[in-house]
């Protein structure tokens, strides 16, 4: 495993603790192992996405106890989907609507699975998910390349 | 020794000095914060005893250990299952003995609690004296749905529910807003909860 992949695991590992122990409780509306999964998408070629992707995916429905393997299916579709995109728009505008599209993939996903419509939460969501990931494209990119790289969403 | 070698001497001295002040200040400052958390913790558990007394209720308490990975659910994992007599259908109450959530899963010693803004909690209850509805959690407001429109339900009212053996209240939450349904035969509630779960790790499940 070269240093590059333990870099991404290391990430998403502290991110899957994160989600895992709450240490800002429900306060902080958003999901870090999601938006690392979406970061590393962004950063990595599609194997190494994709086998993050399921590892993770696969850890979540392991702790949330789901009979169907969701996250699993979920992470790695969008996995793919976001590398379709990456490979056939390019420039930061369209890198922008790639990162808001998967986010809203999962609101609309996770609100038809809990068959509730959370209008507000959902909002909530997006705008904290979205500002979550401005910081940690930037931290993760200033880590991986010693600065800011072109490959970065923001 | 020169004036200046004993200055310098005395400077050095000094310095050393301020140090081991500032390594001493630092413990002395930690070991305040960690007896205030201990503080904490002791007023909750007298808390919890005088409800256990005052009500004689028998509870157990559990910690929460771990949350679910999902901003979309709200559920815990306690460190305690069959092992300290636990089983599915219990419910969790915080040291003020405010409704916290309801084991949905018990393993030999682990399970897993549903708090009530789980979107899919539910739970018969009662409003102000009689009002019967159906508490049904969400990730935007905690609803009553079912309630009668001839039941006269204010603001503020007081929303309970009995556990069949215990023969005292367990307290929910009060009524924030008061809607009629679309079909106008009902009315929908909004609820206000009394335990602010979020912050929750102690907690005691009623057996």
């Amino acid at each position: 495993m070269t240093e590059k992949n333990v870099k991404a695991l290391m990430v998403l590992l502290i991110f899957f603790l994160l989600d895992s122990t709450k240490p800002f409780a429900y306060s902080l509306i958003t999901e870090f192992t999601f938006l690392g999964v979406v970061l590393i998408c962004f950063n990595y070629p599609l194997k190494t996405s994709l086998f993050f992707a399921v590892i993770f995916g696969y850890f979540k429905d392991a702790i949330s106890a789901d009979a169907a393997s969701f996250n699993l299916l979920e992470f790695s579709a969008v996995t793919v989907a976001i590398h379709y995109c990456l490979r056939n728009f390019h420039g930061k505008a369209a890198k922008i609507l790639i990162f808001c599209g998967a986010l809203a993939t999962h609101i609309i996903i996770n609100n038809l699975r809990t068959s509730k419509a959370a209008y507000l939460f959902s909002l909530l969501f997006f705008i904290q998910s979205s500002i979550v990931f401005l910081l940690i494209s930037r931290l993760f990119g200033q880590w991986l390349y010693g600065g800011l790289k072109e490959n970065n969403v923001i | 020794m020169s004036f200046s070698n004993q200055r310098l001497l005395l400077t050095q001295n000094s310095s050393k000095i301020i140090e081991e002040l500032k390594k001493k200040n630092l413990i002395l400052s930690l070991a305040i914060r960690k007896s205030q958390t201990v503080i904490e913790e002791n007023e909750k558990l007298r808390k919890a005893l005088a409800f256990k007394e005052d009500k004689k209720i028998e509870m157990t308490g559990v910690e929460i250990v771990s949350f679910n990975p999902s901003i979309w659910r709200r559920l815990a994992i306690i460190n305690a299952g069959k092992d300290k007599g636990l089983r599915e259908g219990m419910f969790a109450v915080d040291s003020d003995g405010f409704l916290v959530g309801k084991l949905i899963d018990v393993k030999n010693n682990f399970s897993r609690l549903m708090l009530i803004d789980d979107p899919e909690f539910s739970l018969a209850v009662y409003v102000g004296n009689d009002a019967l509805g159906l508490l049904s959690g969400g990730l935007d407001v905690i609803k009553i749905q079912y309630i009668d429109i001839s039941d006269n339900l204010k603001l503020n009212d007081i929303v309970w529910f009995k556990i069949p053996f215990i023969s005292y209240p367990i307290y929910v939450g009060r009524v924030r807003k008061i809607n009629e349904n679309k079909n106008g035969l009902f009315l929908d509630v909004n609820v206000q909860l009394f335990s602010q779960n979020p912050l929750i790790k102690k907690i005691f499940i009623i057996k």
